[in-house]
């Protein structure tokens, strides 16, 4: 037997993670409250909303060149706005990129924080934790931010926690150790999925909700570039011009068989 | 009038290169593969499976590798409706799919399987580059005699192919196929995965098909019993 949370179909209504939809949800859920339970299993409090909303916008980045988002329409220029929403979404279920590395960024101020023990509340003990830990080489997630020297989502998130009180929080403030000394050991700056890593462990989320509970409500920027590359079906992007691809591969030759004859 | 705005970002301040990179086939009307042209070499004098041999390893293969390939596909390739990808995909027929939505989803899900089949078994696939121990690993050990049988069948088929010294010892229908793969010239988990979801998917494909498109009410929705556990709040 398998069993589930998600929900069961009732003659007249549906259960939704212990909720019925139509007597219940209706009119005091939002959707950002219903991909919230998607991934966490139960309704947001207020200041969970507040907080996934906020995650949500501050998260949209949506350029249609960013890679896998390019992917997303190159499968989508057939005309198949979910099989290139679908494609780029496969992508994204790893550490490097995108929304689901969030949870990865989480492990690791999990980590930082188990590495400090009792020391936690002391900030130089913290700092020179944060250094042994970028001192090791590995690549962090959260850290890295590409062809600019800030992320700007960052800097979003970090005055959107400032405005609500939340930056005195115990990860808010590892992650801010954290930052500080990647930058002045790894010359690094940190990434908004530092940040979002950060404010959502202060709400209790362990890492593998909050790759879900990102992922789910980032949805918007996969879906807007599938959508639109679905309605242009753009030729250049369903084949590149011949002159715009360069072979690099192996010389031509000819095979043994058909020398041969 | 006034003039449009002009935005920029980093992305366009950044330098890129003019033209994307291929590695495997030549971009044009002339296509050739791996350096082999495609129409006037490959097609004339080779079968598929030495193409697919070539085009995963980058060179062309002895023919014994190619019927050997030939084998192991064919072993690999029936994948019936209790399977996920065989299940998952005769439902996107029960859901009117397109036979291009369907073909996605048996994708994805062969490519789910075939990953987790060759993660499964890394450690395997990398005691199939050096010398075989004489004790096996208990994860590729044979489970019961019906593998013993498949495996056996998997020798005989093989015979004047390919050598899989691995054959010889007591391994899962699975273990024994990739030591066969291995044996074929796919001597990583990427091109082995390949493999397995190229076998596999015309057969999957073949299955969902054969349903009637649109027949929900002769599908089994209790299979598996999914039982819905949390309590109203």
């Amino acid at each position: 037997v398998i069993c589930t949370r998600v929900a069961k179909h009732l003659l007249g209504d549906n259960m939704y993670f212990g909720h019925r939809a139509l007597a219940d949800l209706v009119d005091r859920e939002t959707s950002t409250g219903l991909m919230f339970m998607a991934a966490i299993g139960r309704r947001p409090t207020g200041v969970e909303r507040e907080a996934t909303d906020a995650v949500a916008v501050i998260l949209t980045s949506a350029d249609g060149r960013i890679w896998p988002l390019k992917l997303g329409r190159l499968v989508a220029s057939y005309g198949g706005t979910l099989a290139g929403w679908c494609a780029a979404l496969l992508t994204m279920e790893g550490q490097r990129m995108g929304p689901w590395m969030i949870g990865y960024a989480a492990r690791e101020l999990l980590e930082l924080r188990a590495a400090a023990g009792e020391r936690i509340g002391d900030d130089e003990a913290m700092a020179a934790e944060a250094r042994r830990f970028l001192e090791s080489g590995r690549r962090i997630s959260g850290l890295g931010v590409p062809l600019r020297e800030q992320d700007e989502r960052y800097l979003a998130l970090e005055a959107w926690v400032r405005g609500k009180g939340r930056d005195r929080l115990p990860f808010w403030r590892i992650q801010t150790i954290l930052a500080a000394q990647a930058r002045a050991v790894a010359n690094l700056s940190p990434n908004a999925g530092l940040g979002v890593a950060a404010l959502l462990l202060d709400l209790g989320h362990d890492p593998a909700q909050i790759s879900a509970l990102v992922t789910f409500v980032n949805q918007n920027v996969f879906a807007a570039n599938a959508l639109e590359a679905a309605q242009q079906r753009a030729p250049d992007m369903q084949r590149l011009p011949d002159e715009c691809v360069s072979y690099i591969g192996p010389p031509p030759r000819s095979s043994p068989r058909h020398t041969d004859r | 009038m006034s003039a449009p705005e002009v935005w920029t970002g980093p992305l366009d301040q950044a330098e890129w290169p003019d033209t994307l990179s291929a590695r495997v086939v030549t971009p044009g009307s002339r296509p050739r593969l791996h350096g082999y042209d495609v129409e006037a070499d490959l097609a004339c004098h080779y079968a598929f499976a030495e193409m697919v041999l070539l085009a995963l390893t980058g060179e062309l293969a002895t023919m014994e590798s190619a019927r050997a390939l030939d084998v192991v596909l064919q072993f690999a390739a029936p994948l019936s409706a209790q399977h996920a990808p065989t299940h998952a995909t005769i439902l996107a027929r029960l859901c009117m799919a397109s036979t291009r939505q369907m073909q996605g989803v048996a994708a994805i899900a062969l490519a789910e399987q075939a990953g987790v089949l060759v993660a499964e078994h890394r450690a395997w696939i990398e005691t199939l580059a050096g010398p075989l121990a004489d004790v096996l690993p208990p994860e590729v050990r044979a489970k019961n005699e019906e593998e013993r049988e498949s495996v056996a069948r998997l020798r005989r088929a093989l015979r004047g192919t390919v050598e899989v010294p691995a054959l010889a010892q007591d391994l899962s229908r699975a273990a024994a196929l990739l030591a066969a793969l291995h044996a074929c010239g796919l001597k990583n988990a990427e091109t082995m995965e390949c493999a397995l979801v190229l076998a596999r998917l015309p057969v999957v494909m073949a299955e969902a098909l054969a349903t009637p498109a649109g027949s929900h009410r002769q599908y089994p929705v209790q299979l598996p019993p999914i039982v819905y556990t949390r309590e109203p709040q």
